[in-house]
């Protein structure tokens, strides 16, 4: 009789296991349930080239990744048709705003429509983040970038180390109305300031167009013997026209084109921490998250002097 | 199996079977069953959440149609229909918030937030439409800010429409999703079911065969054990079953049945054989004891020898009424009567009457040849007289009180002979008031009573004793007591059945 009451019991022990672990699936099939509310960032990327931006968009996802499901992050990118086309930024913008989402992070410009736009959601309570460049004058919230003084400072000393003081410098930028590229050159003008024998010829714009590099890098090159690209367009653009060093100039610097100092067509870059920018940007929204604020209005993100003697120390990192 | 109580009988192992077999048709149709279910319920809630999605277009576009009637027409209907519109607007909403609870789509959420924008600026624009029409002077500015209204309103309209478009999109992708998701739910259920299938089918296979086996081999092991007694039940071999079911314990029970017939068997041979032995033994017992009561008789014959006594006597007899001695004639009368009955009765079976007119006539001698020194009392109950015994049985015992009692007494010597009937025996007795004899000496006749090589004295108690015990078996008892003085001497006859 005991014998039986035994068997019986293995028999309800069996029925509960298979139960449990039935329930077990099912719990586990289930979605955790987040203690924080959705939080709708948008991402408004100006480009989406495979060397700057799409390392920024990376250093995002990778972000989303390891905080975003934590804090409950629905991050989603919008990039315009045309490379940096403000109005279809703002067009995007708009969007954001009409949809009410809860942070919106764009690169800095002056346009004052953007601007505007931009303030209708600061009034709407949506978090404004800057990424790569800030606003000189708007009230954002947050930036995450390369300190562009700094970089220009550092890209201004390492080309008066290697022209030994003396230089016609040609100056080439993206557009104007950008606040990285005018705190860049400042950087860079600082930086010159103790080298009177250096001398820049021109600052111009390309529009972040390579053609219209091409033709200013010919142009100047009548007044000027070393140029200096203060933004990735020039860099780029030579590193796929040429496959070696071109003596129009005796030093081409930049910024962000790595393989043209791997191919020797520059002599050095500032390289800027782009997927660092994404990732600490995804930081900051789950420090916010978490405790309502940042842990600072103005994030730094790493640059490097990247020249063929320690590429590939540092491209192996 | 066998290990396992629960499996004691062939019903449990055959149901056992039953019952697991039903269990994966149950699996079969729970997983057939929640498929379909499962199948059902996910295109369902996909269509349900794309017609609650289409239903928010649907009314967002009434929406602005009614802003389109009331502004484009400056119409009061349109204004009319903006508010049922917009109810029908914010219902829909709300099943999209329930919606988002359920499952949050970044595109949805978008959507729902553009809507409510939409409807912020859309109330916006009606109010000051409505303030513009109720207005007395309709003035430039206002009519600017209306244009405006009207302009970011349309502007919203166009993103809630790229909203809905992503949303479908979203959906649609996730639809194409789910179906590919339940293409492979279904691929795997089909692969599962099969599975389960030949798993029971081989299940099914493997251990009802088993049992059919067992159940088989267990019968043949019965008719083996069944066959093997019947030539010769000791030859019988034992069934061995491992079967753990009621074979087992119905082998149990015929091998026990066979060991107990096998020494029931064994005991009636040996009882036969003791019977046999026990025949022969008896048989020679007879032999014997009727060679042995030969003897005695002969012995006893030998002993008496009365048929040349008995010719001499009557011829001294004779002589003795020729030449007129009567009283020596009367005493050879007497005792040629003695000895007469002495040699007509010595084998036969005499009565007692008989017995005591020859113990009488043993008396007249002793009388005779002890001139009258004792004294012989008679007490004989008459109803004992028929009674039949041995012959020769009380004569002994009166000669033995003589010779050992009080044959030396001068005077006084008496010797009493009794008989009579109880209950249940009839008693003889032979007393004396002689010299009697001592206990040791009674138990010492007593054991020479049963000994097979005896001491000479008391040769005449051990003969009758052993007569008696021949002529009536066991129901004789012969006691000796000594009554100081002398010895009563008493045989009792019980009757027989």
């Amino acid at each position: 009789m005991k014998r039986k009451f035994g068997n019986r019991k293995r028999l309800l022990f069996l029925a509960a296991g298979v139960g449990l672990g039935v329930l077990a699936v099912c719990m586990a099939r289930r979605p955790a349930i987040n203690a924080y509310p959705v939080t709708r960032v948008s991402v408004i990327l100006p480009h989406n080239d495979d060397g700057y931006w799409s390392l920024i968009r990376e250093g995002i996802e990778e972000g989303d990744m390891e905080w975003g499901g934590r804090y409950n992050i629905d991050i989603k990118f919008f990039v315009p048709q045309l490379n940096y086309n403000i109005p279809q930024m703002t067009e995007a913008l708009r969007q954001q705003v009409a949809a009410k989402v809860d942070v919106v992070v764009v690169q800095g410009n002056e346009d004052p429509e953007f601007q505007a736009v931009l303030e209708e959601a600061r009034e709407e309570g949506t978090e404004i983040i800057c990424m790569d460049t800030p606003f000189r004058d708007f009230p954002y919230d947050l930036y995450v970038g390369t300190d562009n003084r700094a970089a220009g400072q550092l890209i201004g000393q390492e080309l008066a180390a290697l022209t030994e003081g003396r230089a016609d410098v040609a100056v080439i930028l993206g557009a104007e109305g950008y606040l990285n590229l005018e705190e860049r050159l400042e950087g860079f003008e600082e930086a010159l300031e103790p080298y009177p024998d250096i001398r820049i010829q021109s600052v111009c714009y390309d529009q972040y167009d390579g053609l219209t590099f091409m033709q200013l890098y010919h142009s100047q090159s009548r007044e000027a013997n070393m140029l200096v690209c203060l933004e990735g367009t020039g860099g780029l653009a030579l590193s796929h026209t040429y496959t070696e060093r071109d003596d129009e100039y005796q030093v081409i610097v930049g910024f962000d084109s790595y393989e043209g100092v791997e191919s020797g067509v520059l002599d050095g870059i500032v390289k800027q921490d782009t997927r660092q920018m994404g990732r600490r940007i995804v930081e900051e929204i789950a420090g916010f998250v978490e405790t309502g604020r940042y842990s600072a209005r103005d994030i730094y993100t790493d640059i490097i002097w990247l020249t063929s003697e320690n590429y590939d120390e540092v491209m192996n990192e | 199996m066998r290990h396992f109580r629960f499996f004691n009988t062939v019903g449990k192992k055959y149901a056992t079977g039953y019952i697991i077999m039903g269990l994966f048709v149950l699996v079969f149709l729970v997983t057939s069953t929640f498929e379909s279910v499962y199948v059902s319920s996910k295109y369902s809630m996909a269509t349900s959440e794309l017609v609650n999605i289409n239903d928010l277009e649907s009314s967002v576009n009434e929406l602005n149609e009614a802003v389109n009637l009331a502004y484009l027409y400056l119409s009061s209907e349109g204004i009319e229909a903006y508010a049922s519109a917009k109810s029908a607007v914010e219902a829909d909403l709300e099943i999209i918030r329930e919606q988002l609870e359920d499952e949050y789509i970044r595109e949805l959420s978008d959507t729902e937030n553009t809507v409510m924008t939409y409807l912020e600026q859309s109330d916006l624009l009606i109010g000051n439409l409505r303030k513009y029409l109720d207005s007395d002077r309709k003035d430039t500015a206002s009519y600017v800010a209306l244009e405006g209204n009207y302009s970011n309103l349309q502007a919203t309209y166009n993103f809630v429409n790229q909203r809905f478009q992503d949303t479908y999109t979203v959906k649609l992708a996730d639809f194409s999703s789910m179906q590919k998701g339940l293409k492979d739910l279904h691929n795997r259920m089909v692969a599962f079911q099969i599975v389960l299938l030949l798993v029971m089918c081989l299940f099914c296979t493997v251990y009802l065969s088993k049992v059919i086996r067992e159940v088989s081999s267990s019968i043949r092991k019965m008719m083996k054990g069944v066959d093997s007694i019947r030539g010769n039940v000791f030859q019988a071999e034992p069934i061995k079953m491992e079967s753990n079911d009621e074979f087992d314990e119905f082998a149990n029970a015929f091998n026990e049945m066979i060991t107990l017939i096998q020494v029931q068997m064994s005991k009636i041979k040996e009882n036969a054989d003791v019977k046999e032995r026990l025949a022969e033994l008896e048989i020679e017992n007879l032999r014997i004891y009727s060679e042995l009561q030969k003897s005695h008789l002969n012995f006893l014959q030998s002993r008496i020898n009365p048929h040349f006594l008995f010719n001499t006597l009557n011829m001294i007899s004779s002589l003795a009424r020729i030449e007129d001695a009567d009283k020596c004639a009367d005493l050879m009368e007497i005792t040629a009567s003695f000895l007469r009955y002495n040699l007509d009765n010595i084998s036969k079976t005499v009565t007692l009457e008989k017995e005591i007119e020859n113990l009488k006539d043993y008396v007249a001698i002793q009388e005779c040849r002890y001139d009258g020194r004792y004294q012989y009392f008679f007490d004989i109950d008459e109803s004992c007289l028929g009674f039949q015994m041995p012959c020769m049985v009380l004569q002994p015992l009166v000669e033995n009180a003589i010779q050992h009692g009080i044959a030396m007494m001068l005077e006084g010597g008496c010797v009493w002979i009794s008989a009579w009937s109880g209950e249940s025996e009839v008693c003889l007795e032979v007393r004396d008031n002689g010299a009697g004899m001592t206990e040791e000496r009674i138990q010492e006749v007593y054991e020479d009573f049963e000994k097979n090589n005896p001491s000479n004295t008391h040769i005449g108690l051990r003969n009758i004793y052993r007569r008696l015990k021949l002529f009536y078996g066991g129901r004789v008892k012969f006691d000796m007591e000594n009554m100081y003085p002398g010895l009563n001497i008493k045989i009792r006859i019980y009757h027989g059945e």
